[in-house]
């Protein structure tokens, strides 16, 4: 009771030995309820990058991705291809798999494709890096494959994705 | 992440600020029931028109919600200190037929106010009630006295008054 102006208190209640008692299938709602707040502050359920990298004759490609994140979110794919070897290669082609890419939608690559998802990059010096970056919305749920690959006359280079859209 | 801590925030603000403002702002409603109501929706629709438009954090604010709400539960019930801070405690207005107005002027409770629930619960005069609380849930509870035999006697005494 709030504190009285002098006046007596109404009857209390008994107190009683205060512990939890729960029902299982209580119990079992509870600890999901808990889990899905404790996972998240550990990142289960927020965006994670993936690095693979690859190398074949005279390139080597590197691609940082995300592995995981959210539906309507927007994210890259970044593609780093070197030449490794010590000429010149006039023409490097990156091309993103259809197959993966169009699981997203508001695909936008730099520089600009010339064919479907496919950049051209022109004069590639000898250790020279290029930079290939796709911007993509998270889509379709769930999990989705497909390759980066980099070819340049002879050589062919490729290395896998994954991603995962959450809901 | 974002959204847990977000989420924490918001209820522990909101829990906080219903309590400054006192028991007679909830009406029918305690705190918790207010406070999950006003959450809950504005939760979904965030999820629904903010920049992360994903089911999956609607999931993670409502679990969040849901757990801080249950963790409230679990506090109040197992500490009686817990629940008077977090829940309040009842506030008595009336006392053996008299107002108590310390408690009134705090609760903002007018005489008006209480003559209406001393009505509702059948009684004509303050001096009829034994106690009249205000809950934590915004209500008054009206006790009368023992010896109130539900009306006649208050008729019996208005007729000697006019008799006299």
């Amino acid at each position: 009771m709030s504190e009285q102006n002098g006046s007596d208190q109404p009857p209390q209640p008994p107190d009683i030995r205060r512990r939890l008692r729960f029902e299982r299938f209580h119990l079992v709602g509870l600890l999901v309820f808990v889990a899905v707040p404790v996972l998240a502050l550990f990142g289960v359920f927020g965006e994670r990058w993936g690095r693979v990298q690859a190398r074949a004759g005279a390139l080597e490609l590197r691609v940082l991705y995300p592995e995981r994140y959210r539906y309507r979110q927007i994210s890259s794919v970044e593609v780093l291809v070197t030449n490794t070897s010590g000429r010149w290669i006039d023409t490097l082609t990156v091309a993103f798999d259809t197959a993966y890419i169009s699981r997203f939608s508001n695909i936008m690559i730099s520089p600009p494709p010339v064919r479907g998802y496919e950049v051209d990059l022109l004069d590639v010096e000898p250790g020279g890096t290029r930079l290939v970056v796709a911007e993509i919305q998270g889509f379709r749920y769930w999990r989705h494959r497909g390759q980066v690959t980099a070819a340049a006359g002879t050589d062919t280079v490729r290395v896998d994705l994954e991603t995962l859209v959450f809901p | 992440m974002e959204t847990v801590i977000r989420v924490a925030f918001v209820y522990v603000f909101v829990l906080f600020a219903l309590r400054v403002v006192g028991k007679r702002e909830f009406g029918q409603l305690t705190p918790f029931d207010l406070v999950t109501l006003l959450l809950i929706p504005d939760l979904v629709t965030q999820a629904l028109l903010r920049e992360d438009y994903s089911m999956t954090n609607a999931v993670i604010a409502l679990c969040t919600l849901f757990t801080l709400v249950f963790m409230t539960s679990v506090l109040t019930h197992l500490s009686r200190r817990s629940q008077e801070i977090i829940e309040g405690t009842p506030t008595v207005l009336v006392h053996d037929g008299r107002f108590i107005e310390r408690n009134m002027n705090q609760q903002r409770v007018p005489p008006e106010e209480v003559y209406a629930e001393l009505r509702k619960a059948g009684l004509e005069r303050l001096d009829e009630a034994l106690w009249v609380i205000l809950e934590t849930d915004g209500r008054i509870s009206v006790v009368p006295k023992r010896d109130w035999d539900g009306g006649a006697a208050a008729s019996e005494e208005r007729g000697e008054d006019r008799a006299a």
